[in-house]
């Protein structure tokens, strides 16, 4: 299924961009508290985190960078240095959805969306709070969509200034080069940002050794021995090199020159197929939505046509030009690339859809394919008949309406009931998937089927009933539930359930599940039926209490 | 006879729109010729909406009218091997617990052809109801409405004919459970009203027994009898008759409080 990423990849030069937000904990706050006057945005703005019980300094606005201060720096410290800092605690909720969000809104570029995994502040110790952060876009193959890498940095880069993200970025054949000359490069005072293919190795070469990603120790290790750039490791031999000082540095060294694959994973799986349509003019009306989400599924189908598979997971993705994201999921029942029939599906979402300032871009991905034989596809796109032989096939009908219901309703909110072994009522069956299969004549536990009558309705949880009984073990005569007095006829019983006693559990008061019950279906002298049970057993000095657990017809 | 009626029908509903594709589906006598008489040719007539009035739920709750269409869905399913029922249940919970498929089972349904519909609010599910409808390949649909839900006159007559133009597009049976305070009535838009209340069983046997009044049918001659519900043949039958034959208490019941009327 993903094998068609891997296939262009073969032919197609890989490029990398590495974004890096160095100052992404406070733009947050910044964004957060976008109402903020514009004397106090320009104050040094700064995130704390408490470690190892000093609190200290997490993310730096540019200005608080350019003041001197660093990371990890003690709050008292700063203050000192600073005082008209404006110090804030992080927030690493609040920080790690900005960053869902700014993931999704990178799909905007490319599919393939990655977090560097090595964010956080310094070296990892902030935990889940955000100092900065770092993200992969494998453009391969894709800048031609925007004009050419050029166009393409310029757009990220207006956008993110509109955002208010600060930001450094660098295109290049590597992962490890695009990432050096994201962070490093503006010390050296030659920022390309586009590294064209194959030039990595001289621009790499003025910069530190921090650049390779790798550990301190080694860093400090290799500035002993006088290695400080880059360029000094090219014309070493690399046994010695690996000897002295780890095979990271080896790997790392090809795989910021290009020499050596990285694997990259992007932040959420990539969908087998996608579409993409940009408008020159944002659109904002109900029939334009519904409009392009119709032509993206139609070249969709096509697609899936080709490949005689079908989708069972499609995601539409709409860009806001206020640079937000809204996504509309749906799940089929079985694979399907009707393009008229998903639209149908998709829908009653646009209802929910708030274009706002319009959408630039709209994205369908097919998120889940699988095979769908070709047998359908023959019936319909037989001229004219579509629409019959799709209600000729009762089968067919049917999964369509329980698309229909789920994906308006809720993916639960249509279900069928499947026997579960146990000889609880309450738990002798759950809902199950709609589209299960169950065998309702097996007896409930594997045992014999000796259970008694039970009833059409089950009351979840049981109701206390107060009863007048003739005898500890006889039924009673009476009842008196929700306020109201039955004098009971006739009655049947008990149905002895034991408890389950390898579930004991501790659970509601009526379903004590370590206790005795003892059933008995009641008829009273109108005719209606109740299923009561007594909960525990006299003779063993439980005090018994009464409950009204189902309703007979 | 029957083809004349259908294409009468036909052509009333603007000439071949109306699909033929759920030609396999009948309508549903009920098994006991007195009431069977009174419904039309077959019985409950398929393409129709069947309106089944329970006890009030906001005041005494009993499974009589939920029974009872339970029990017209498992005659229903015995004559088809195949096809699903949708059941728009009722939000399940203060009131009359949630539907148990083992209890559905002894009353001769096949709970794994019943599809429930739960969640949402009450329009979400009528649309549900309404879609369901509109499926040939369901067998049937079931609506229970809730209870207290007024809503102006208008609304009802509305929602009436889209339900009845639904069923009629599916050609499949249409059932709304409703409790005797609903606000919502489908008026004279249905094919046949119920009230089914709960009525004493037959000695030595715990068959379900219900009360039933045919308010509403298209031969216009109405009736109220005393039934009972066999779960093995699917049938329904006369109480009375039941009793008359009522044979010495079964073995493997256990009456316990026969004498329960003693203390009452």
């Amino acid at each position: 299924m993903a094998a068609s990423p891997h296939k262009v990849r073969r032919h197609i030069q890989r490029r990398i961009l590495s974004l890096w937000l160095p100052s992404f904990g406070t733009d947050c706050l910044g964004q957060r508290r976008a109402k903020m006057s514009s004397k106090s945005a320009i104050r040094p703005l700064a995130t704390l985190i408490e470690l190892h019980g000093r609190q200290v300094l997490l993310s730096l606005s540019q200005s608080a960078h350019a003041s001197g201060l660093t990371p990890l720096m003690p709050a008292a410290d700063a203050r000192a240095m600073v005082p008209e800092l404006d110090l804030h605690p992080a927030a690493p909720g609040a920080e790690a959805a900005a960053r869902d969000r700014l993931v999704d809104w990178c799909r905007r570029y490319t599919p393939w969306v990655g977090i560097d995994p090595a964010h956080g502040a310094g070296d990892g110790a902030a935990g889940p709070a955000f100092g900065e952060l770092g993200l992969w876009l494998d453009i391969s193959g894709c800048a031609h969509l925007f004009g050419g890498e050029a166009a393409l940095l310029t757009d990220l880069q207006t956008r993110l200034s509109t955002l208010g993200f600060a930001h450094r970025l660098a295109i290049a054949d590597s992962a490890g080069a695009a990432w050096a000359m994201a962070r490093f490069a503006h010390s050296t005072g030659v920022d390309p940002q586009i590294i064209a293919s194959g030039q990595q190795a001289a621009l790499l070469a003025p910069l530190p050794m921090a650049a390779l990603r790798l550990p301190a120790a080694v860093v400090s290790g290799l500035g002993l021995s006088g290695l400080r750039r880059i360029g000094q490791l090219y014309d070493l031999p690399t046994a010695p090199l690996r000897a002295r000082f780890g095979a990271q540095i080896v790997r790392r060294l090809a795989q910021a020159l290009g020499d050596e694959d990285e694997p990259l994973t992007p932040s959420q799986p990539i969908a087998p197929h996608r579409v993409r349509l940009s408008f020159p003019e944002p659109i904002a009306l109900r029939q334009d939505i519904e409009a392009a989400s119709h032509r993206l599924l139609c070249r969709l189908a096509t697609r899936l046509e080709r490949e005689q598979s079908g989708a069972r997971r499609l995601r539409l993705l709409f860009f806001g030009v206020d640079n937000t994201v809204r996504t509309i999921t749906i799940g089929v029942g079985r694979p399907r690339r009707d393009s008229d029939g998903l639209l149908q599906l998709f829908m009653p979402h646009f209802d929910r859809l708030d274009p706002a300032f319009g959408f630039d871009m709209v994205i369908v991905e097919a998120l889940t394919v699988e095979i769908l034989t070709a047998k359908t596809t023959a019936l319909a796109i037989g001229p004219g008949k579509a629409d019959d032989t799709a209600d000729h096939d009762p089968a067919e009908t049917v999964n369509d309406l329980i698309d229909r219901l789920s994906n308006r309703l809720g993916r639960t909110a249509v279900h069928r009931l499947a026997p579960f072994a146990s000889h609880l009522p309450e738990h002798a069956e759950t809902a199950a998937a709609s589209t299960a299969d169950a065998d309702w004549t097996a007896p409930e536990t594997g045992l014999p089927n000796t259970a008694g009558n039970r009833p059409l309705r089950l009351l979840t949880p049981p109701e206390v009933v107060e009863t007048t009984a003739l005898l500890p073990d006889h039924p009673p005569v009476r009842f008196r539930w929700r306020g109201v007095s039955y004098s009971i006829r006739r009655a049947i019983g008990p149905e002895r359930l034991a408890p389950e006693w390898w579930h004991r559990s501790d659970c509601t008061p009526a379903l004590d599940n370590n206790l005795t019950r003892d059933y008995f279906q009641v008829e009273d002298d109108t005719g209606r039926r109740y299923w009561l049970y007594r909960l525990g057993l006299t003779e063993r000095g439980e005090a018994p209490r009464w409950y009204l657990h189902g309703l007979f017809a | 006879m029957d083809d004349l009626r259908r294409r009468v029908r036909q052509i009333e509903r603007g000439g071949n729109q109306v699909p033929l594709a759920a030609h396999d589906k009948a309508d549903l006598d009920l098994g006991y010729a007195l009431i069977d008489r009174r419904l039309g040719p077959r019985g409950l007539a398929r393409g129709r909406v069947h309106e089944i009035i329970g006890e009030g739920w906001s005041t005494v709750r009993d499974g009589a009218a939920f029974g009872f269409t339970a029990a017209l869905i498992g005659r229903l399913q015995s004559r088809h091997p195949h096809g699903h029922v949708l059941w728009c249940s009722r939000s399940a919970g203060l009131y009359g617990g949630r539907p148990y498929g083992r209890g559905l089972a002894q009353l001769g349904v096949d709970p794994g052809r019943l599809l429930w519909v739960d969640g949402g609010n009450q329009d979400d599910r009528l649309w549900a109801f309404e879609e369901a409808l509109r499926t040939p390949g369901l067998l049937a649909a079931v609506l229970e409405a809730p209870a207290n839900q007024r809503r102006a006159g208008g609304v009802d007559g509305t929602i009436a004919r889209r339900l009845q133009l639904a069923a009629e597009a599916g050609a499949s049976h249409g059932f709304v459970i409703r409790p005797e305070d609903s606000g919502i009535t489908l008026n004279a838009l249905v094919e046949s009203r119920w009230r089914v209340s709960a009525a004493p069983g037959v000695d030595g046997s715990w068959w379900p027994s219900w009360q039933l009044e045919l308010l509403r049918a298209r031969s216009q001659q109405l009736g109220r009898w005393q039934v009972t519900w066999n779960p093995q043949t699917r049938c329904i039958n006369s109480t009375a008759a039941l009793q008359a034959a009522a044979p010495t208490p079964s073995t493997t019941i256990q009456s316990i409080a026969s004498n329960g009327r003693v203390a009452a």
